[in-house]
């Protein structure tokens, strides 16, 4: 694939076989998986329950140890990779999921802050950044509300917040819109989206909303353990919210 | 909380997460707080004995004693021959030695009518072995045969019969089955083994006990002359008495011999320090159950720490967090509600019970490391975390 080659993709998982289990219990999960993210790039990954898009992502996150193939992210080897270097790798990811996990206890800024807390020296415009994080979400004024004074799309825009905070290369979600109503749910997409764009962040989501498809650059579908193809995009039903910088347009 | 912020270097999540369920909080503390007063009552009794036990030591005023060897405390002293006592007045540096005369007596209580014991306390008038408020410079009043001064905090119902003396009524009773007059009090306190207790002037002691003999006191009391060091002094007596039946000591040595044979030879220590032991017991087990709870209705958003890069260390920080801010928070309280209890257990019992700074410190210790225990062994849950489980 060529795109790979010239500019170094974000995501290059090649030859990728996973089993849960041991011995003669084992269950193999994943077959011989082929993927790449390029930068500003948002990839879908598309099919039904148990076929083993979430293992994707979670070996993609550096969350599990990769057992046979290769999967490199952002230029770091995880096959073989010891947990001190997957912690070191997941720091410069963004993750996004399902329930958005928001500290109960803790603010809206707060619970941005926990995107950066956690990696040592915090810089000293900390919360200045979480401010602008929260901003560029569309929750100026809410940084002091607790998650249960939050509707739900402001509570998956936090996490939102929290997982672009780092300034990740690269963004995976695991179907954050589940939660969602259509209208809220494709803003958050459109939100990502756009932010992709601008950043040159590549995005690896795992949805089964069909509401959000023409947000996609690509969608991937995957049945039993194997990717079976690509799936067209739609056309777009509204327009982009915002349009992508030019400088990484080029980039992508 | 900026400044919880600032020690920490991140966001007190340990703290907001106990705050959001001020319950639990307040519960938690609850149980810290038992257990250190559960601790602090222990360890108070404890010192009561030890304390009470040569509170009488404190109170006489000698630099040495010539005690027998077997002797432990001033109740249990057995007795010495007197010639020891009159040997040691030869030596350089004593200025002055007397005998006391120590014993048990039977008598009538004098408010209810009702047989008991009494400690009475006997040495010559002119003597003044008491540093005690009422007694010191007071000895003289009891020089009459069959007068006596009577220890106004004595366990028991005596305040009237303690006022009628106080208002000069010199009120009766019976002790060792000849009568006592009393013609004064002083104020010197029961202890575990002693309800109540008297002076009288050595001659009124031999007359109370005629079984008992003036030529075998129960011990010698010695002054130093100034410029003399009580040490040396008491190493030349007992050069000069070179006895098996005496032995000369100081009078801080010989408190140190009646506390360790308190806490070496006695079940005492160990019966209080497994009141300690279970005290820590029942609040490690109150701090491991909060923090375990706390720990098991956070695992979703530990595992999502997790997976945004937090190591095992930061989260294990927080929950040791935890525990320090639960030390604290059940410290104190557990420290005013021990204050209270010791005030009402001295009230109760007559006997006093104090608060040294030592035992604060530690209390205090204990309590942190119990918490610190309690918060390792919640801690095991968070290490288990898998990150990969919030995508489940």
């Amino acid at each position: 694939m060529t795109p790979i080659s010239s500019s170094p993709a974000l995501v290059a998982i090649r030859g990728l076989n996973h089993r849960y289990g041991i011995g003669a219990t084992a269950k193999q999960v994943l077959f011989d998986i082929e993927l790449a993210v390029a930068p500003g790039e948002v990839v879908f990954l598309m099919g039904p329950s148990g076929c083993g898009k979430t293992t994707v992502l979670t070996l993609t996150g550096a969350l599990r140890s990769v057992q046979e193939g290769s999967i490199e992210v952002l230029g770091h080897q995880l096959l073989g990779a010891s947990e001190k270097d997957r912690v070191t790798v997941r720091r410069k990811l963004g993750f996004v999921f399902q329930s958005h996990n928001l500290h109960p206890s803790l603010t809206a800024l707060e619970n941005v802050r926990m995107g950066l807390e956690g990696r040592g020296a915090l810089p000293r415009d900390t919360d200045q950044r979480c401010r602008e994080r929260l901003a560029a979400v569309g929750l100026s004024g809410f940084e002091d509300r607790m998650p249960d004074k939050l509707s739900g799309g402001q509570r998956q825009r936090v996490a939102i917040a929290r997982a672009l905070v780092s300034d990740p290369g690269l963004l995976l979600g695991d179907e954050p819109t589940a939660a969602l109503d259509k209208r809220t749910g494709y803003d958050v997409i459109a939100l990502i989206r756009t932010l992709a764009k601008e950043r040159g962040m590549g995005v690896l989501m795992v949805t089964h909303d069909n509401r959000i498809l023409d947000l996609a650059d690509r969608i991937i579908e995957m049945e039993d353990g194997r990717i079976i193809g690509e799936m067209p995009v739609p056309p777009r039903a509204e327009p982009a919210p915002l349009p992508a910088s030019p400088v990484l347009r080029i980039a992508s | 909380m900026s400044v919880l912020r600032q020690v920490l270097g991140r966001t007190p999540l340990g703290w907001r997460q106990l705050v959001h369920n001020p319950i639990r909080f307040l519960m938690a503390c609850a149980g810290v707080a038992f257990a250190v007063l559960l601790i602090f009552m222990q360890l108070g009794f404890m010192n009561m004995l030890f304390e009470t036990t040569v509170m009488l030591q404190r109170q006489v005023d000698a630099d040495i004693v010539i005690v027998n060897p077997r002797a432990r405390d001033l109740i249990n002293v057995r007795t010495v021959p007197r010639r020891r006592v009159i040997q040691a007045l030869g030596v350089d540096g004593v200025r002055d030695a007397e005998s006391l005369y120590i014993s048990n007596m039977s008598w009538i209580k004098p408010d209810s009518g009702e047989k008991g014991s009494v400690l009475v306390l006997g040495v010559r008038t002119d003597f003044d072995a008491f540093k005690t408020p009422g007694l010191r410079g007071e000895l003289s009043r009891v020089a009459a045969a069959g007068t006596a001064l009577f220890d106004a905090v004595s366990r028991g119902n005596y305040r009237d019969i303690v006022a009628r003396i106080q208002a000069g009524e010199e009120p009766r009773t019976e002790v060792a089955g000849r009568n006592v007059t009393f013609v004064g009090t002083y104020r010197l306190g029961a202890t575990f083994g002693v309800d109540s207790g008297m002076i009288v002037s050595d001659q009124t002691f031999f007359a109370l006990s005629p079984r008992s003999d003036p030529g075998t006191p129960s011990l010698g009391l010695v002054r130093v002359a100034p410029g003399f060091d009580p040490e040396d002094v008491a190493r030349r007596i007992n050069v000069m008495i070179d006895g098996t039946d005496a032995v000369a000591m100081t009078m801080p040595a010989f408190i140190e011999v009646s506390r360790n044979f308190l806490i070496k030879e006695s079940p005492i220590a160990f019966i209080f320090s497994f009141g300690v032991i279970m005290g820590l017991v029942v609040g490690a087990v109150v701090v491991f159950q909060i923090l375990a709870s706390d720990v098991q209705d956070h695992l979703a958003e530990y595992a999502m720490l997790k997976a945004v890069g937090f190591s095992n260390r930061t989260l294990l920080s927080v929950v040791y967090e935890q525990a320090t801010i639960l030390t604290i928070g059940g410290f104190l309280p557990g420290l005013a509600a021990a204050l209270g209890g010791y005030a009402i257990v001295q009230r109760s019992v007559t006997m006093p019970m104090t608060m040294p700074m030592d035992r604060v410190g530690l209390v205090l210790a204990l309590t942190a490391g119990m918490c610190l225990i309690a918060g390792t062994l919640a801690l095991r849950r968070v290490s288990r975390v898998d990150p990969a489980e919030v995508f489940a």
